[in-house]
């Protein structure tokens, strides 16, 4: 077995959430034991650049049309000054046809809403206040 | 047709749409990351969009956020640079049934060229060489296996038909290790690949890596660019390019030039492309083919002075070439470093803020990079940070001017394989030209880098 050979097996294993493994082939056999906390690279252990305010309400979950207001009902799906329990859903994303629900990650009082109705919104583009 | 681009990638390659997408007075949408919102192309984009988390399978792979940004922002085709979506058949497909235009090869050309057997057997029916081996994926039967194998004649190499890049690959010296090395071929290529084929080639032991780069419209013509050598490569990743390839005469190039070109209008391939070779004993012998722009393709670009990403959306456009093959000039030689931010000496990735980017320039200079003073180089993805190019009218005077411009180079903050890059342009074997694809891997052996604070891995 080649170091290259190991080190998949070793990438294997850290994908898998194995913890220890023994291969044996003719001749020789090989255990590995995973560390809970693999230390690689401390010298590369540089933190992804962080979003500059770390918003704490709702965000869009992936890239559609923000519609406040219900796109076949017609009324607004939640509103202002509303308290919300966490995984409610307080607005819609349109893509095509397609509905996706905006949920609350959190349980709160929702703020007003902080992008139009009908824009486009990217995954992750805060849409409501959350307090 | 269409007026707005969506680059569908990150880094240097994202920068290199853009620019040739406002060369043609083209729009574009940058579709990022939420590990990339600080990229150089999300800022000089006309829209920028996130697609995803910092995660690629849940960003730069997700095909139906891609496909739901480019409608969304009206984007009518779509780039998708190098790796990633790049070569994945389902997702041309999927682009083109949303009534978009993915920038590059029909779903079906991809298809065709991404399986290695189905890639073999059409360039054998095309006449272009290939490396001495099985006829398509092996038999289960044990005796047909060995009986294949002494026909080709030990050394043979084990590969997954769906694999790349070096993966799922096994030297067999002699036929008693023939069996275990295919049976654990089989198992890797299945986890790997979800594709449990494999087949049988010669081994070839000191091959060059010579490529052609071909370019089709989609009105029946196609064009050869001239080729590159690819040798210099560390775990089959390629670390410098030049092109013209030192020591093959011109005619053995134009004969395999033409039959690549030739090949593209039988595949029905349309677009830019690379067909990769091994080059023994002066035979060329096709190993795979690209099918999509490559990092390497500046090289080409400065020996011909042709613009391969312009021309790649130019053909997406429908337009026609707009040169031929006879207006095609090799001029000068060219060499390219990949900058990688990684430790020199250990490969260890190395991302990090860069406190200050000064890149080189002069004369025959060119440097692709999204590098800027302040930029954080995320530890998500790829650790490409630049490709520095150098043109001269010789070899000699291009590897000068890439020396130089290592020296130039400061990336404050990252480590990067500038030193190694910089060590290879006074080695001798370097400077001959003509080597093999081991020839960095023996220099490693033999201790190019002991001593240079490097043996911690």
């Amino acid at each position: 077995m080649t170091i290259e050979e190991i080190e998949r097996l070793t990438a294997w294993c850290a994908s898998a959430g194995i913890g220890e493994i023994e291969v044996s082939e003719a001749g020789f056999s090989l255990r590995l034991h995973m560390q809970a906390v693999v230390a690689e690279t401390p010298a590369a252990a540089a933190e992804a650049p962080v979003p500059e305010t770390v918003f704490k309400g709702v965000r869009a979950p992936g890239v559609g049309v923000f519609r406040i207001d219900h796109p076949t009902t017609g009324h607004p799906v939640a509103g202002a000054g509303q308290t919300v329990r966490k995984g409610e859903t307080v607005g819609v994303l349109q893509v095509g046809p397609c509905l996706k629900a905006v949920l609350a990650p959190a349980d709160g009082v929702l703020g007003a809403a902080l992008i139009k109705d009908g824009a486009v919104v990217g995954y992750g583009t805060p849409l409501y206040e959350l307090v | 047709m269409f007026d707005t681009v969506l680059i569908a990638n990150r880094g240097e390659i994202a920068l290199r749409i853009l620019r040739a997408c406002r060369d043609l007075g083209l729009k574009t949408v940058a579709a990022h990351s939420e590990a990339d919102a600080s990229l150089r192309h999300v800022a000089l984009a006309d829209k920028a969009i996130c697609i995803g988390p910092a995660a690629a399978t849940e960003s730069y792979l997700n095909i139906a956020e891609i496909i739901a940004a480019a409608q969304l922002t009206g984007a009518g085709a779509i780039h998708p640079g190098y790796g990633f979506l790049s070569e994945n058949a389902a997702f041309a497909e999927a682009v083109e049934n949303a009534g978009l235009i993915f920038v590059g090869p029909s779903a079906t050309a991809i298809r065709t060229m991404g399986d290695k057997v189905s890639a073999k057997r059409t360039m054998i029916a095309a006449g272009v060489p290939c490396v001495a081996g099985s006829e398509g994926a092996l038999p289960q039967d044990e005796q047909e296996v060995r009986a294949i194998a002494e026909a080709i004649g030990y050394p043979v190499i084990v590969k997954a038909a769906g694999g790349g890049g070096g993966r799922g690959m096994r030297i067999v010296r002699d036929e008693q290790a023939l069996m275990e090395a295919v049976s654990m071929a089989v198992k890797e290529a299945d986890r790997a690949f979800g594709n449990p084929q494999v087949y049988l080639e010669k081994f070839l032991e000191q091959p060059r890596h010579i490529e052609i780069q071909i370019l089709a419209d989609k009105h029946g013509r196609a064009v050869w660019l001239g080729e590159r050598d690819c040798s210099m490569q560390r775990r089959h990743q390629k670390i410098i390019e030049e092109a013209p390839a030192p020591g093959i005469a011109r005619e053995a190039i134009g004969e395999i030039g033409d039959l690549c070109a030739r090949a593209c209008l039988t595949i029905g391939y349309t677009g830019a492309g690379t067909f990769e070779f091994l080059y023994e004993d002066g035979r060329f012998s096709f190993i795979e083919m690209n099918t999509r722009v490559q990092v390497e393709h500046p090289v080409t670009e400065l020996v011909t002075g042709i613009d391969i990403v312009r021309e790649q959306i130019r053909i997406a456009r429908g337009e026609p070439l707009s040169f031929s093959q006879e207006d095609i000039r090799i001029q000068g030689h060219a060499v390219e470093c990949r900058i990688n931010a990684e430790d020199p000496y250990s490969f260890r990735p190395h991302p990090g803020r860069v406190e200050r980017w000064t890149p080189p320039s002069g004369p025959g200079i060119r440097v692709e990079s999204h590098l800027y003073s302040g930029y954080t180089v995320p530890p998500h993805y790829d650790s490409l940070v630049a490709k520095l190019l150098a043109h001269g009218a010789t070899r000699a005077e291009a590897i000068g001017r890439m020396r130089g411009a290592l020296g130039e180079m400061e990336a404050v903050g990252i480590a990067t394989n500038a030193p190694l890059h910089g060590i290879l342009m006074e080695e001798p074997g370097f400077a001959a030209g003509g080597f093999d694809i081991h020839h960095l891997e023996h220099l490693i052996e033999g201790g190019l880098l002991q001593g240079r604070g490097g043996d911690d891995d």
